[in-house]
């Protein structure tokens, strides 16, 4: 480390040299200049773009002028190419604005882009100053009996930051390219990028600690005490990790899934090796809950194997009505709303014949199927607006004071709706 | 605060010089690594300390002169000068071989410089001559010489053998290891008795049958059977120090710069000898020359202490500290007797540079020419030791590329 120190403070020898001081100076009025005029009269918009050429412009003629003059000149033309790019990252972004969502878009641009062409400008400048394959080799240290140089250390470290940070956008490119070609849905997709990312986080990690020289015996030795610990002490992130592992490769359960957790529809937002975070959408809340959850209880889904959800409505009508003419407007009322499938049509069932004498209401249930299990209540409480107002029009609206609307989750039904995913045993 | 940092101190006494004369301030130094070489850490450190020796010296004369030193392998040493000539970061000084020396000249990526007279006076005066410009200036100053030798295992052969018969000898065994670089196998020309006939095709003379049987004779031995069964070939030198510290090999020509290298791996096993004489004559091996150049950005602060660091280089007192203590290069000083020393090692290198001397003539003229660094001769010496081209046919095609640009067939 102090052989590393001692070569980056060496390379303040350099500001012995008139014609490094002088680049440096021309650099700094420059861009202190600019930078008072923006401050002093701020823009926006296509004129702040102007100044940002103006700037480099500026910059490159400095540089074409000491070039032309004979004096070093690379300083000023590495500092206009980088800052070139800088601003073009900028027009990178109105251009992926439109084909990437905006949280992925801004993870891209600032987990991966900014930081990767940081590092490009840094190694450009230290390219200049001094040799970087020689850099590279410059010890820093020992670890568990390996000499670590500089070199390693960065290599570990950017193939690690990458593995872990900057995995995900690749990974849904991948995934994305997988579902074209295997023409498999959302859910899948999104499973598959999780995988992927994994795998890429798991060998990056590997490689960048295999790099700083913990070899393959060592990691067994690791790996043993971890198991010790595990037994001890952290048995229960172990299962969530083991059971978030099982679940992503089995595909019980996965991100844009709809489950019933506590009679209540949700939608699987995000997955990681220790919990699923879920999106409920009744209060608008997130919950997060452990893998390992999932893995022991009975999940119950609507979206697994297709995403339709049978409804029921009961409705009590007074039984001097004529049942025919009752259950072809019930049907008529369902099929007028959004969401709910013609095919199959919706089907109105007579379940009770009421007793005018002893004023018992006939009970009729509509059943209908809708493919947006979430947005159940909503299309159930249309329907039933819509019952109200059709029975009301043709004057029938005498319904019982006592209407009985009623979701059912049809478990074991003939048609196709929600399924349950069994605990392991 | 600066001023500090970069190693300048406003102090008006320095070592009890007045300020005028001590020499203050901050140095860098690149130091090409050779392309036989590895570039790796190990390596790193072995260049780092045959430059300690020197620069131990130099700041205990100079001692508010600080050195950075950086590394780098030759073959990348033209561009990254090229790019940092132009920022004004390039080295104060530069140190690497006579041929990549003249290459960084003709790009004008170092400074050539007049020296008087007595500082020259004992310098080698072939590598000398390799670096006069013509207009009294020099590119550079040969510092340290690095002849080739032969490196053997000696617990597998316990004593070196002298001529291509003992070393071929069914008896002896010997596992040999050869570069198919024409700079590292031209020591075999002496052996063979082709020397005279390649300098004198590189001199420009009529082609004669004289002159090219000899050199057909060489093109054949690298292909008989007695070498083929025993010779390993390899493209580069770093192969072949691969297996010769692995143990699979017991015998190769070698350069001082290698010798930590396979010390590492050998231990006391490794032992170093002339490279061996043949029905032709001696051998003929070439010596690398290590040369010190100035840099073109310096501050006249840098570069006078630059120049300082030069002529204190070439100083008999540095130059035999170099030779005793690295025991890996000779002193580019001719008037420095170490034939008396009593290691193998420097009498081995001592031996083979003497040697080298016969071909001097011929590896001025293939130097200059550019032929070590010819990508089309290397090709003909390739394909002929794999079989892909006959004797008669490689033969021509490496008279060709030896003979002088202007008597070449159009």
């Amino acid at each position: 480390m102090k052989e590393l120190f001692q070569e980056v403070v060496g390379w303040l020898g350099y500001l012995q040299r008139g014609a490094v001081v002088s680049q440096l100076l021309l650099i700094l009025i420059a861009v202190t200049s600019l930078g008072f005029v923006q401050r002093r009269w701020p823009v926006a918009g296509r004129t702040f773009w102007v100044r940002r050429w103006v700037q480099l412009l500026t910059l490159g003629s400095l540089g074409f002028g000491l070039a032309v003059a004979g004096y070093p000149f690379r300083l000023i033309l590495d500092l206009v190419v980088f800052l070139g790019g800088w601003y073009g990252l900028d027009g990178l972004h109105h251009f992926f604005v439109k084909s990437l969502h905006r949280s992925e878009l801004g993870q891209l641009e600032i987990q991966v882009l900014r930081p990767s062409y940081l590092v490009f400008g840094l190694m450009t400048l230290l390219r200049s100053l001094d040799s970087p394959e020689d850099m590279a080799l410059i010890s820093v240290g020992h670890f568990l009996g390996s000499d670590i140089n500089v070199g390693d250390l960065v290599m570990a470290f950017s193939v690690g930051y990458l593995a872990l940070v900057a995995s995900g956008p690749p990974s849904k490119l991948l995934a994305r390219f997988i579902q074209h070609l295997l023409l498999s849905g959302e859910g899948t997709m999104k499973a598959t990028a999780l995988v992927i990312r994994y795998l890429l986080m798991a060998m990056g990690l590997l490689w960048s600690v295999h790099r700083l020289g913990v070899h393959s015996t060592a990691l067994l030795a690791v790996a043993g005490g971890l198991s010790l610990g595990i037994g001890f002490g952290i048995k229960e992130i172990a299962s969530d990790f083991i059971s978030g592992v099982w679940i992503l490769f089995e595909g019980s359960v996965r991100p844009g899934e709809k489950l019933s957790i506590d009679g209540e529809a949700c939608e699987v937002r995000y997955q990681n090796l220790r919990a699923t975070t879920l999106w409920r959408e009744c209060d608008n809340a997130e919950l997060v809950i452990p893998n390992r959850t999932f893995f022991s209880n009975t999940t119950i889904t609507y979206t697994r194997g297709d995403p339709f959800r049978r409804c029921e409505v009961r409705v009590p009508v007074p039984p001097d009505l004529n049942p025919g003419e009752i259950m072809v407007l019930m049907e008529k009322s369902a099929s007028s709303i959004d969401g709910v499938l013609r095919d199959p049509p919706p089907r109105t069932l007579l379940l009770k014949i009421g007793d005018a004498t002893s004023s018992v209401s006939s009970i009729y249930a509509l059943r209908f199927m809708i493919n947006d299990p979430i947005n159940q209540p909503e299309i159930c409480s249309a329907v039933q607006a819509a019952i109200w107002q059709i029975l009301s029009a043709k004057g029938l609206a005498s319904l019982s004071s006592d209407p009985v609307p009623q979701i059912v989750d049809l478990r074991v039904t003939e048609i196709a709706g929600s399924q349950t995913t069994a605990p392991n045993q | 605060m600066l001023m500090g940092l970069s190693g300048c101190r406003p102090s008006q006494w320095v070592q009890g010089l007045p300020r005028k004369d001590a020499l203050q301030g901050q140095i860098f130094v690149l130091v090409g690594l050779s392309p036989d070489e590895r570039f790796d850490s190990l390596t790193k450190k072995d260049a780092e300390n045959r430059l300690a020796i020197l620069l131990d010296g130099f700041r205990s004369i100079h001692p508010q002169v600080r050195v950075q030193v950086q590394t780098l392998p030759e073959s990348d040493l033209s561009n990254v000068l090229l790019r940092r000539n132009r920022a004004g970061l390039s080295p104060d000084v530069v140190i690497a071989r006579g041929e990549t020396a003249m290459a960084l000249q003709q790009h004008k990526l170092i400074n050539p410089q007049t020296y008087p007279p007595g500082q020259l006076a004992h310098l080698d005066q072939g590598a000398l001559h390799q670096l006069h410009l013509g207009d009294g200036r020099f590119l550079g100053l040969p510092i340290g010489l690095f002849p080739q030798v032969a490196c053997y295992n000696r617990k597998r052969l316990p004593t070196p053998p002298t001529t291509i018969q003992e070393l071929l000898a069914p008896a002896s065994q010997a596992r040999i290891g050869l570069s198919m670089q024409f700079s590292e196998l031209s020591w075999s020309l002496g052996s063979l008795g082709a020397l005279d006939s390649a300098t004198a095709i590189a001199s420009g003379q009529p082609l004669t049958a004289t002159l090219k049987q000899p050199i057909a004779t060489w093109l054949a031995w690298l292909r008989s059977p007695g070498l083929q069964q025993r010779a390993v070939f390899q493209a580069s030198q770093d192969g072949l120090l691969e297996d010769m510290g692995a143990g699979r090999l017991d015998w190769m020509p070698c350069r001082g710069y290698e010798f930590d290298r396979l010390r590492r791996q050998l231990g006391p096993a490794l032992a170093v000898a002339p490279l061996p004489s043949g029905p032709g004559g001696p051998a003929s091996p070439y010596t690398n020359k290590r040369v010190i150049a100035l840099g073109v950005n310096s501050s006249p602060n840098q570069r006078r202490i630059a120049r300082a660091f030069l002529v204190f280089g070439i100083n008999p007192v540095s130059q035999r500290a170099v030779a005793m203590r690295s025991q890996q290069e000779l002193s580019a000083l001719t008037n420095l007797n170490l034939e008396t020393d009593p290691s193998p090692i420097l009498k081995a290198l001592v031996a083979s540079n003497l040697q080298s001397s016969v071909n001097r003539q011929l590896n001025q003229k293939i130097v200059n020419a550019g032929i070590f660094s010819n990508g089309q001769m290397q090709n003909v010496l390739n394909r002929f030791i794999y079989g892909e081209i006959e004797t008669p046919k490689a033969t021509d095609a490496l008279i060709e590329m030896l003979r002088p640009a202007s008597s070449r067939l159009p």
